[in-house]
């Protein structure tokens, strides 16, 4: 071999070592300080500016599935043949993308005015589809959540839990403003011909298929909404009164957890521990005597039950929420928390707004729908699904019961309506005070898991003490 | 073009910049790895003037890594614990109390002390005759060390060559035999992960801010790493011990966090 290609070879490896050490100081980010290093992929400017623009405070997700109804009525404009939907039926999924439209298009028009009571429950006695929420929404809100960034409407009501569409020519919305009593028209302008066509298709085929069927009047309807001599239980004038008693299925409750194997449930406590910013390798991790495993940091402590049950605390700012300030920004970004923490554990993810959308309280709840119906929680302590306590768009305490609920091949049929309200007259009557039933609706009770549940009437009530015995 | 020279010239210039790159990594390596004699000396200033004396040299300047692992409780619940030892026939004097005719089992937290109403062992017990005892209750130790001290016989626990500071078996056999300890044995899937650790200089300038430090003037007597047993007045059914520095000194002993943020 002679010295020019011993040179050559030297010089070829010189420069393949040259590029093997450069490369080692230039990607290891250890080797460098974030300070000044342009290669520092935190700093390429122009994935600076995809990360401001997914972190856009003004870009209003939708978030359409927090404002789903809990039931749908259709009016067919004769009370007999009524008929109600919730989110276990097909025709609701069919029909609720078409609704939200039209509510988009409500919410963006100019013409709304105000209307009498007799026009709201005229309204319903014509075709029309009456939306029930399952709680109250500020007007403002509801409206981000369908993607309508400002609304003239809550100009007017500040917020609303029932909504009627009508199905005239020129589709037009009624809402029921929930502080003020008073009724609001506000006309689309638009005929929305598919969405006439699919309601009135269902409204044809549920009367062609249904025989015995069951009569839905409002409470307006036969008068309940108003005392009578001695009788000082109302109920409240949108509360649907079935003639039937109802058949609803059974489920099963349990831990998403139950039925899989330790190294799956140990890696799945690894991402939940993640998905709180806990590093599971800092943390000190123990197992307590039931089965809780606890990670504890200096700034937090999680649990994990082997029930299911997630708890978390803060002792320091809390975990930081994503988006900046703003009501919806908060809501928005607890709900993806919530998905997030659902999706991680494989439990049942179809969840509402518990706790009202509009106040500005520092709490938030979620519970689960099961079968379209409600879930009310009912473990010790814990009446929802999820609880969370927000602190200067920082979660502060958050505890959310994992579940999930399977149909069983049973089904049973509940209470007639008029016994349920009947109890609740025994309940609460007495001559010193007036009851007000505001809600009267089927939900299931999860007082644990590893249970069979099945729905039963359950009710808002208001007692107020006419006059006190002294 | 001279083609030789040229190539003269460029092995000699990549062999000045690849003899760089390569004193860079090396050093960058070591400043990462191994704390500096600088920092260790700024170190021992500010304890010096915190009344907490230590040799430079009884100083660790290696940073390095622990692995992490999840371990057992020896004591699965109380009352089957105090059965191994009692047999089936014992008396639940409290929540953290059982009494038999072969003794008394007591428990506060993670520790537990059997008192045996008669002698047990023959003489000094040794390691082997400490670790069949127990064998024979259905529990294995492993990772142990044995050594006697005053006429009592302690085995220590070791995992990955590091001590599990709090953790022990102690054995009494004077006119009756008593047993205490605190023990977990790692779980059979082993190590499941490691993490860096902060350098001794950091745990030392912690302690400093503890509520371990004494009141005092002191003198450092050694510092090690290893694990501790986190919370031991709670029960735990299993654990993953915390990497700390320990930091023994005249007045008794500190342990600090090791691990790295």
């Amino acid at each position: 071999m002679n010295k020019e290609h011993v040179k050559s070879i030297l010089l070829t490896g010189l420069v393949g070592m040259n590029i093997v050490l450069g490369s080692q100081i230039l990607l290891d980010k250890k080797l460098w300080s974030s300070d000044y290093n342009f290669f520092n992929i935190e700093n390429f400017s122009i994935l600076k500016f995809f990360k401001g623009a997914q972190n856009n405070d003004e870009s209003f997700k939708k978030v359409s599935h927090l404002t789903m109804p809990e039931k749908i009525i259709f009016n067919t404009g004769d009370q007999t043949t009524r008929f109600s939907l919730n989110s276990n039926n097909k025709e609701y999924t069919d029909i609720i993308e078409y609704c939200n439209e039209v509510l988009i298009s409500a919410l963006s028009s100019s013409s709304i005015s105000e209307i009498t009571q007799d026009e709201w429950f005229s309204s319903l006695m014509t075709e029309s589809i009456y939306l029930s929420y399952y709680s109250e929404y500020d007007t403002e809100l509801f409206s981000k959540f369908l993607g309508v960034p400002e609304t003239l409407l809550s100009e007017h009501s500040g917020g609303f839990s029932n909504a009627v569409i009508s199905l005239y020519d020129n589709v037009t919305v009624y809402i029921d403003d929930a502080k003020s009593d008073k009724y609001y028209r506000i006309k689309t302008g638009n005929r929305f011909s598919d969405f006439k066509k699919i309601a009135k298709e269902i409204i044809k085929n549920h009367n062609l298929s249904e025989t015995g069927q069951d009569a839905i009047n409002y409470s307006f309807d036969l008068n309940f909404d108003k005392t009578f001599g001695s009788q000082k239980t109302v109920i409240s004038s949108m509360v649907p009164i079935y003639s039937n008693a109802q058949s609803v299925p059974v489920v099963t409750a349990e831990s998403p957890w139950s039925d899989f194997s330790e190294p799956y449930v140990n890696s799945t406590k690894n991402a939940i521990v993640k998905a709180f910013s806990l590093n599971s390798n800092i943390a000190n991790r123990y197992t307590e005597a039931d089965g809780t495993t606890v990670y504890v940091e200096n700034n937090a402590t999680l649990k994990i039950h082997p029930d299911g049950l997630l708890e978390y605390k803060a002792r320091d700012n809390g975990l930081p929420l994503s988006g900046s300030g703003g009501r919806y920004n908060i809501i928005s970004a607890v709900n993806e928390f919530v998905t997030n923490i659902n999706n991680i554990s494989k439990a049942n993810d179809s969840m509402y707004i518990s706790s009202g959308v509009g106040e500005e309280s520092d709490i938030i709840t979620f519970d689960y729908i099961c079968e379209g119906f409600p879930v009310k929680m009912s473990i010790g302590d814990l009446s929802n699904a999820v609880y969370c306590q927000i602190s200067n768009g920082c979660i502060k305490e958050y505890r959310h019961i994992l579940r999930n609920y399977n149909r069983t091949d049973s089904v049973i049929s509940t209470p007639e309506y008029i016994l349920a309200v009947d109890n609740i007259i025994q309940q609460y009557s007495s001559v010193t005070q007036e009851v007000t039933i505001n809600k009267l609706y089927l939900a299931y009770t999860d007082s644990g898991s590893n249970q069979n549940l099945s729905a039963d009437w359950t009710a808002d009530v208001e007692a107020i003490v006419l006059n006190e015995e002294e | 073009m001279n083609w030789s020279k040229a190539k003269t010239i460029l092995i000699l210039f990549f062999l000045m910049v690849d003899s760089f790159l390569l004193y860079q990594i090396v050093v960058t390596n070591q400043d990462k790895n191994y704390v500096s004699d600088e920092v260790i000396k700024n170190t021992v200033t500010i304890l010096e003037k915190n009344q907490i004396n230590v040799a430079p040299e009884l100083i660790p300047n290696k940073k390095g890594s622990v692995k992490l692992f999840e371990s057992d409780n020896i004591i699965s619940d109380y009352e089957s614990f105090s059965k191994l030892f009692l047999g089936n026939d014992l008396t639940k004097v409290s929540d953290t109390a059982y009494s038999g005719v072969g003794g008394k089992v007591e428990f506060w937290g993670d520790k537990f002390r059997f008192t045996s109403s008669s002698l047990l062992f023959v003489g000094k017990p040794k390691k082997n005759d400490i670790l069949s005892f127990f064998q024979d209750k259905g529990i294995k130790l492993t990772g142990c060390e044995f050594y006697e001290e005053d006429n009592v016989f302690y085995l220590k626990k070791f995992e990955n060559k590091l001590e599990v500071f709090n953790s022990f078996i102690k054995v009494e056999n004077t006119d009756k035999t008593v047993i205490s300890g605190l023990w977990f044995e790692r779980k059979p899937d082993g190590f499941t992960s490691s993490t860096g650790l902060n350098p001794s200089t950091s745990a030392l300038i912690d302690f400093l801010s503890s509520q371990d430090k004494p009141n005092a003037e002191i003198t450092i007597l050694n510092i090690e790493k290893g694990y501790n047993i986190y919370e031991p007045e709670t029960f735990h059914k299993s654990i993953m011990p915390a990497p700390v520095w320990e930091i023994e000194h005249t007045m008794g002993n500190a342990y600090i966090d090791a691990r790295k943020n």
